[in-house]
């Protein structure tokens, strides 16, 4: 399992980007992501994000890093074609009173692009930015160091997090231990012999981080200095003008009525394009 | 006597955890020079990682108890001074790689702790580049440390407290979870800090084979107090420290301290001078190889575990196994050796279908894993891993091990089961005891216990003696022993060399994914070049008996009794 993001080492053009640039970059996707839930659109903005993927040679482990995700996105249009109110259906299940529509198909494409594209575009951060020159970078834009570290460590530990949980489930399935139980209960029960252990082993790894930083002078002095400083360049400035004309466009495409799958104007009066 | 600089002056020092009732610690004296080589050895929990923890200062500043007495380093106390204004004068190392890794290049992990204390960036770079060098990673700056080996992490580790400039170094058991390459790296890396740039060295350790032949001093540590100190070669014949049962004494040490021909001969801490000393002792006499010389061959039984050209692949695409065939015996007692990484795990792990071979057929009892579910395989072999803590999960010691049992069985067959199992295991009467209040060697005995509880034919053991002392090695290795009368097979899976070969009739060892060696224990043991390849080295008795070969005596001699028998025999021929 690799569900999660973590740095790889590179020295391709996004990598030497100026973080403050990729935060910029970050949360233009993240706003643009927001204004449309057309499948187009957002497939659009999906596939720029790839881009930046592949210039940062990144590409293959992005596109494993969502690929388990999948299934969660066919769940996603699934759910959202039943529920979504839209006019012009395809189908229509007389017994279940049910209708199928080419709204609600788009919308829940759309969402899934959606949920896709805020993934991909965290992966991209995190994959090609050492964790250092993002925290300074946070720092200079007003977040304090320690609480972007706190945060930075979150991520860190993830992928340890989730080497201990597979080495716990084998140790408990190797002595007998069926967590794949015949009933709800005594699956949660066995699930207990998991998440037991796991709480155990992450508490002592806390108390363990904590002598490290300790004995690193984590917090000692209140001006921490940092051994490179960020150098904004040419791509720093080709990154914020691609960015910057991506959320432009894209904001005076969505004034223009463009991008809403028709159904939501059913269900948010005021909102679409009048 | 006072040495000319003292760097590191402990007085009186005593000191109880918070929630203990009895010190871990009792009026410890202790004064450590500049320059200064210390091992600090002793019995798990005789209080090594805690006088680690009072030199750097984590006692009392982080961690909180009853102290008394005084430390201090280059006159500066400790109890009066913060860990960051101590980690410029201490730097430290400790036991587990991973949670000392807090950054997301080699390079910014040694300036991790010097940006901490606001250094200038350009003396940061230096410094990050001597730390480097220091250790040997300099062209590994920009790696990701997570993805280093464990040697290489360790050696980060020590890089990081080295950028902060201390004089002193603290380890506590730097290598406890190392493969011996990774060991041997990290060993060669102190002696060089400790030789090239006159740093303190101060190291806790249990391995003392490797290390005792660079030591200045040796501190031994027993219920939290010092009992011996000084030179290595005197410690080791020191009657109080011979008679501590916990202390593994390292082999040669062992032997000649078993020998009363060799008591006006120095301890030796090398193989060589070890053959020097023999030799010398031999004169002119030579061993006469007697009847007794046993074959060296493995008893034929029915098959209970067979591979067939096994190969492995992960699905990140990197290749475990490549065309492994091996055939394991009923009741036989095998071990699996190599380095991390070698294919030993992921081996084992097929054995009771945790992984299903990419291509190739495991049979086990004739059952193909690729066809059975891990829980059925669970009655036939048995796998206890190596950390307890990823296993135990109830309060009582009786819950935990009928836990399995109790959902394929009646309740009076259980309780029987249980009972026979914690037997089985020297943990009778103890059923119903708390999980949490058991030490290491009884938590991973209660591990094998709960294993044995499904009644499987075969048990797997996952480094079994991992952080083990001397008393509770014999206690988990006398329990597979026990099993293996029961009429189980034995696989274990084992960096310890000496406990391999004291134990197991059988070798298997894997390198680069394929079986190299494969054989019965007195076999494989000589094959000095073959092992070389994979960094294992024969147990420092086999490679003294090797040595000694041109005397007459036999090349395979594995174990201390052995070599005992074997060396007083040649010895007693002609007085």
């Amino acid at each position: 399992m690799s569900f999660y993001a973590q740095y790889i080492p590179g020295g391709s053009s996004i990598h030497r980007m100026d973080p403050r640039t990729k935060l910029t970059w970050l949360a233009v996707i993240y706003t643009v992501v927001l204004l449309f839930d057309h499948p187009m659109f957002l497939g659009l903005i999906f596939l720029s994000v790839l881009l930046i993927a592949s210039l940062g040679e990144i590409l293959r482990p992005c596109l494993k890093f969502l690929s388990p995700f999948g299934i969660f996105c066919v769940f996603i249009v699934l759910v959202w074609t039943l529920i979504f109110p839209g006019q012009t259906p395809i189908v229509v299940i007389g017994i279940l009173n049910l209708s199928i529509t080419v709204e609600a198909v788009l919308h829940g494409l759309g969402v899934a692009l959606r949920f896709l594209s805020l993934l991909a575009v965290t992966f991209v951060l995190i994959a090609t930015t050492k964790i250092g020159d993002l925290l300074l970078g946070a720092k200079k834009i007003g977040i304090p160091y320690t609480i972007g570290f706190l945060f930075a460590s979150t991520v860190r530990f993830l992928p340890v997090l989730l080497d201990e949980f597979d080495t716990i489930l084998d140790a408990q399935r190797s002595r007998g231990l069926r967590i794949e139980g015949p009933s709800i209960i005594s699956r949660a029960r066995n699930l207990l012999a998991v998440l037991v252990p796991l709480l155990l082993v992450s508490f002592k790894r806390v108390k363990l981080v904590g002598y490290a930083l300790e004995t690193r002078a984590f917090g000692a002095s209140k001006e921490r200095t940092f051994m490179r400083d960020l150098k904004a360049g040419k791509r720093d400035a080709a990154m914020l003008v691609f960015s910057v004309a991506l959320l432009v466009s894209l904001v005076l495409l969505r004034l223009g009525g463009y991008g809403i799958v028709g159904g939501l104007r059913g269900l948010f009066p005021g909102f679409g394009p009048s | 006597m006072f040495p000319p600089m003292s760097s590191v002056t402990i007085n009186d020092l005593t000191f109880s955890y918070e929630d203990s009732p009895s010190p871990a610690l009792t009026g410890i004296n202790l004064r450590v020079s500049a320059g200064e080589f210390v091992l600090l050895t002793g019995a798990t929990g005789a209080g090594k990682s805690t006088l680690c923890y009072c030199i750097n200062g984590l006692i009392p500043n982080s961690v909180r108890g009853k102290y008394s007495g005084d430390v201090s380093i280059d006159g500066v106390r400790v109890a009066d001074t913060e860990v960051k204004d101590i980690c410029i004068r201490v730097g430290s190392v400790f036991q587990d790689p991973e949670s000392q890794i807090l950054t997301t290049t080699v390079e910014e992990e040694v300036a991790f702790g010097p940006e901490n204390l606001g250094v200038k960036p350009a003396e940061i770079q230096e410094r990050a580049a001597f730390a480097l060098e220091a250790v040997g990673l300099q062209d590994m700056r920009d790696r990701f440390p997570y993805a280093l080996s464990g040697g290489q992490k360790q050696r980060l580790a020590i890089a990081t407290a080295l950028a902060m400039l201390p004089q002193v170094l603290v380890l506590d058991e730097p290598t406890a979870q190392l493969d011996p390459k990774g060991t041997e790296e990290v060993f060669s890396v102190v002696k060089d800090l400790n030789n090239r740039y006159g740093k303190t060295i101060i190291i806790a350790e249990h391995k003392l084979d490797d290390l005792l032949r660079f030591v200045d001093r040796m501190v031994v540590l027993s219920y939290g107090r010092l009992v011996a100190a000084g030179k290595p070669q005197e410690v080791l014949r020191n009657q109080e420290v011979r008679d501590n049962r916990n202390l593994r004494i390292p082999q040669l040490a062992s032997l000649f301290n078993l020998i009363p021909e060799f008591s006006t001969y120095p301890i030796p801490l090398t193989v060589e001078s070890a053959v020097a000393s023999v030799k010398t002792a031999l004169g002119a006499r030579r061993y006469k190889p007697n009847v007794r010389e046993q074959e060296a061959k493995l008893v034929q039984s029915e098959i209970a575990i067979s591979m067939l050209d096994v190969s492995f692949r992960y699905p990140n695409g990197v290749a475990a196994l490549k065309g492994i065939s091996l055939e394991i015996g009923k009741g036989q007692y095998v071990a699996l050796i190599g380095q991390n990484g070698s294919g030993k795990t992921t081996l084992a792990k097929h054995l009771n279908g945790l992984l299903r071979p990419t291509s190739g057929v495991v049979l086990v009892f004739g059952l193909d894993t690729k066809r059975t579910s891990v829980g059925e395989l669970a009655g036939h072999v048995g796998y206890a891993f190596q950390n307890p803590d990823h296993q135990i999960f109830l309060d009582k010691v009786f819950d935990e091990v009928a836990y399995a049992p109790r959902r394929v069985r009646k309740r009076h067959d259980v309780d029987e089961i249980v009972h026979r199992s914690l037997e089985l295991v020297g943990l009778q009467g103890r059923d119903q005891d708390f999980t949490f209040t058991l030490g290491l060697s009884e938590r991973r005995r209660l591990t094998i216990a709960s294993v044995l509880a499904m009644q499987p034919e075969v048990v797997i053991l996952d480094e079994p003696t991992a952080g083990l002392d001397h008393e509770e090695t014999l206690s988990v290795m006398n329990v597979t022993k026990k099993l293996q009368r029961e009429g189980k097979t034995v696989i274990i899976v084992s960096h310890d060399i000496p406990v391999v070969a004291e134990y197991a009739e059988r070798i298997v060892v894997l390198y680069d994914g394929q079986i190299l060696l494969d054989g019965p224990t007195r076999e494989v043991l000589t094959q000095v070049e073959l092992l070389d390849r994979t960094y294992v080295k024969p147990p420092p008795i086999t490679q003294l008996f090797m040595q000694l070969a041109d005397r007459g005596f036999p090349r395979d001699v594995h174990t201390l009794s052995e070599a005992q028998t074997t060396l007083s025999h040649a010895l007693g021929e002609y007085p």
